[in-house]
């Protein structure tokens, strides 16, 4: 039974969370040197004169004291509405609209590939500790986390490229509900880098957990009274180790939806990674603003979904 | 420990099967996408699209404002000027046709091109020449071309082919600054309507189709254009943030034009079927910037001394794997002198150097604050640390400090460095490349380092006078006297790489990265 305090809590611990990431995110925009009129004209904004400098400080909305434009930021959001970007004049909500769906289907997707490959292999390793196929999946694991996405997104293309002639379609992005294969063109392969980190993290939790719940007391009771080998697999091992797994799936999955930076880049996704990069290099601030606003949004809402989930697993977590 | 009791090998085939049965999945779906045609193509409509893949996407629709070269790429197909530049650097016709100078420098008549209509329909006139220059020069524009134009004081239409130019003073780099994507003529109805910048129109070879940030600008041909509907009827510039993915989709086949920048992508392109891999000297130049206002290196001697310890060709060595040019400050094809003319020494030769820096007083060295930019292009890191390896054979230690765009820009234009390692843009003219940094008034002097009267005085005169003959001596002299004062330590020109699909015919780099020839290429 949900309890209605508790979840009354947590949205207020949000909020202030919401709001913080904010405050930090306005005020490290601006403290670093250079503003959108030095990010866009480099050098030759050493060539303006007071008037030019005064226009264009009007024109990006940073003539305003800063006070000021975190006020009128906040109370835009407050009505739904994050401005609009420096550089294409479009708004950050459209902006947002648009790459949200990419960054959360890849992330989506990731965590999917990667979580079935992780508790399978991990149930594998955990089940015969110590044999060659446990040692075999922990060597995997290390190799996959070792093995940064960077170099495994460039390989990945290089390899499609070389081998095959392929590579994943750049076009214009096409939703699911569109083309389920014109969307897995776009998006299988960055999912399955990225499964790759996800997929060992979660075998090594997944095994470790599986090692240690096989060998307590009520397991070994439920086979002293006679329960199949997969009834004790299911029902008592795996569903007291899934605390832990659901607990890193969430915060992987939470960092997958700001962390897709370079996958998006190297596959050419028009993601909320790929959006905030460009805005930062833009000095974009509304757009920064509003993307890492919905990335902490989305981050806490998963959050609290892990802590959801745990209640639901859990009944002792209820008492909390 | 061992679990007691543990699953028995039906258990582990169970599981075992299961990593088959999901890896089977996950397999197909990838081969069954990988066997597919490359999914780029097939996200053109049809084969008529030509896709040009680049890294960056163009920041502002409007022309006056861009300085993003991406942005010039691409207006520079949508918008003329009223002359152009040949890939060598000759003044061409462009929406002129003639163009007289009065003897003593200070009006410029030019005759429009007739016919000629904007992509929305409506006629060009002398009045959008007008208002295009006006707009220029209006500070609350925030123009770049602004201090390139300033020498205009009045703009006259005697008649919708014609206008006049009455200048402040002679200005022979004024057709140069004309010829700019940010001198770019643009519709007087929408300046005064304040379109301009939403919706780009026109009288370029391509009109504006779309623009989707970050992902790609699509065009199509102009079949109005005066110089003839170009082949390609219809243009994509595709963001493809990482340069290893361009040439992949080059080897699939996925573009037909790459644009790189960075020589390590470009050594991995070798030979393929699908491309071939295209070198072009651009117009600018990798530097070594010392502030002449601060500590040792307010003394020549040192500045001397410090551009006689570098070895340009080892810095190009080692940063950009040999590909490019030595150059010395002049980078304008029709400018060309030696790249040592006028240095004190022969470049690398430390034991020389030492004596110098002995001689000015600083046998024991010294140390130099030096701002790195990071991120705007590949070799900046490789460049700095090779000038940092052969400057401490002399005792001059270079702290790198790797700065960001904007960090680095600010730091720059306070002044607050001893020595910046950059990559400047070049120019057809050398006037437009060095009058802003060193005349006096000039908009960049006081960064740049350096006040000499004798450099100011000639890149005046070289501004001030049309004849070619006098302009390649007053500008030779610059070079020297460049060289002797040494405010900068000009190292080489890079390659721009472009990588041409097979079936593209017709596509021809030039020096400036303007991609004009895909108005004629197929």
């Amino acid at each position: 039974m949900l309890n209605w305090r508790w979840l009354g809590a947590r949205a207020l611990g949000a909020l202030i969370t919401l709001l913080g990431v904010t405050v930090v995110v306005f005020v490290v925009l601006r403290t670093i040197p250079g503003n959108a009129i030095t990010a866009s004209l480099g050098i030759e904004s050493g060539t303006l004169t007071p008037a030019q400098r005064a226009s264009l400080e009007h024109f990006y909305g940073i003539d305003r004291p800063w006070f000021a434009q975190l006020w009128a930021w906040i109370s835009g959001v407050a009505h739904g509405d994050l401005g609009l970007s420096l550089t294409s004049g479009k708004s950050v909500t459209s902006l947002v609209a648009s790459s949200l769906p990419v960054t959360v289907e890849l992330a989506v997707l990731s965590a999917l590939i990667g979580t079935a490959f992780g508790v399978v292999l991990g149930v594998l390793a955990g089940s015969r500790p110590g044999r060659a196929s446990d040692s075999l999946t922990q060597g995997a694991s290390l190799v996959g986390l070792a093995i940064p996405e960077f170099v495994l997104g460039t390989a990945v293309v290089t390899i499609l490229a070389e081998a095959f002639h392929y590579f994943p379609d750049t076009g214009t992005f096409v939703p699911l509900t569109r083309s389920v294969s014109g969307n897995m063109s776009q998006i299988l392969y960055p999912s399955l880098v990225l499964a790759v980190a996800f997929a060992a993290n979660v075998m090594r939790t997944t095994r470790s957990e599986y090692v240690e719940m096989a060998d307590a007391d009520y397991v070994r009771t439920a086979r002293g009274k006679g329960l199949s080998p997969g009834r004790v697999r299911t029902s008592h091992i795996l569903r007291n180790a899934t605390i832990p797994i659901v607990t890193l799936t969430g915060i992987q999955f939470g960092y997958l939806l700001g962390g897709t930076v370079i996958i998006e880049q190297i596959f050419a996704l028009p993601g909320m990674g790929r959006l905030l990069f460009t805005a930062i290099s833009n000095r974009d601030y509304p757009v920064v603003q509003g993307t890492v606003l919905v990335i902490a949004v989305l981050f806490v809402l998963v959050n609290l979904l892990v802590d959801l989930l745990y209640r639901m697993i859990d009944p002792r977590t209820r008492a909390a | 420990m061992t679990p007691p009791n543990p699953p028995g090998r039906g258990g582990v085939r169970f599981w075992t099967n299961s990593v088959g049965l999901t890896a089977a999945v996950v397999t197909a779906a990838a081969g069954l996408t990988a066997c597919s045609p490359s999914g780029s193509q097939n996200s053109s409509s049809g084969n008529s699209t030509f896709v040009v893949a680049r890294t960056g996407d163009i920041d502002k629709l409007d022309p006056h404002l861009a300085t993003a070269f991406q942005t010039q790429q691409t207006l520079g197909l949508v918008y003329s000027m009223l002359v152009k530049t040949s890939p060598t650097g000759q003044i061409q016709p462009d929406l002129a046709t003639k163009w007289t100078t009065s003897s003593d420098g200070r009006t410029v008549n030019f005759t429009l091109r007739s016919g000629v209509t904007w992509q929305d329909g409506s006629p060009f006139t002398s009045g959008d020449v007008k208002a295009s220059i006006e707009r220029i020069l209006n500070q609350r524009t925030g123009a770049v071309a602004r201090s390139n134009l300033i020498a205009i004081k009045k703009v006259d239409t005697p008649d919708d082919a014609s206008v006049v130019l009455h200048l402040s003073q002679p200005s022979a780099s004024l057709l140069y600054s004309l010829t700019s994507v940010n001198s770019s003529i643009e519709s007087a109805k929408d300046i005064s309507a304040g379109t301009v910048g939403k919706k780009p129109n026109g009288t370029g070879a391509f009109a504006w189709s779309g623009w989707n940030p970050g992902q790609q600008v699509v065009l199509t041909g102009n079949p109005k254009y005066y110089g003839g509907a170009p082949k390609i009827k219809k243009l994509e510039f595709r963001v493809i943030p990482d340069e290893s993915s361009i040439l992949s989709g080059m080897k699939a086949s996925a573009f037909q034009l790459g644009l790189i920048s960075d020589p390590g992508v470009a050594r991995q392109a070798g030979k393929s079927d699908t491309y071939a891999l295209a070198k072009q000297p651009a117009l600018s130049y990798h530097v070594l910037m010392l502030n002449g206002r601060k500590g040792p290196l307010k003394n020549q001697q040192v500045r001397q001394a410090i551009s006689c310890a570098i070895d340009r060709n080892q810095v190009m060595q080692t940063a950009a794997y040999g590909d490019g040019t030595v150059t010395g400050p002049i980078t304008s094809p029709a400018f060309a002198y030696s790249p040592t003319d006028g240095l004190a020494c022969t470049p690398g030769d430390t034991g020389k150097a030492r004596s110098m820096l002995a001689a000015a007083g600083y046998s024991k060295g010294f140390t130099l604050t030096t701002i790195v930019e990071t991120g705007e292009y590949a070799t900046a890191g490789a460049e700095a640390q090779n000038l940092q390896s052969q400057l401490s054979k002399i005792g001059v230690t270079l702290k790198l400090k790797q700065l960001s765009t904007g960090p680095y820009v600010s730091a720059w234009l306070a002044s607050d460095y001893d020595a910046a390692v950059a990559l400047n843009g070049g120019s057809y003219d050398p006037f437009l490349m060095y009058g802003r940094y060193f005349t006096s008034g000039g908009s960049l002097s006081k960064p740049a380092g350096l006040n000499s009267s004798t450099l100011a005085d000639l890149l005046t005169q070289g501004n001030a006078t049309s004849d070619n003959g006098k302009r390649q001596e007053i500008f030779r002299n610059v070079q020297k006297e460049l060289l002797a004062e040494s405010p900068w330590v000009w190292t080489f020109r890079s390659d721009d790489y472009y990588l041409v699909g097979s079936g593209v015919h017709g596509f021809m780099p030039r020096p400036d990265e303007l991609l004009s020839s895909l108005t004629t290429a197929s």
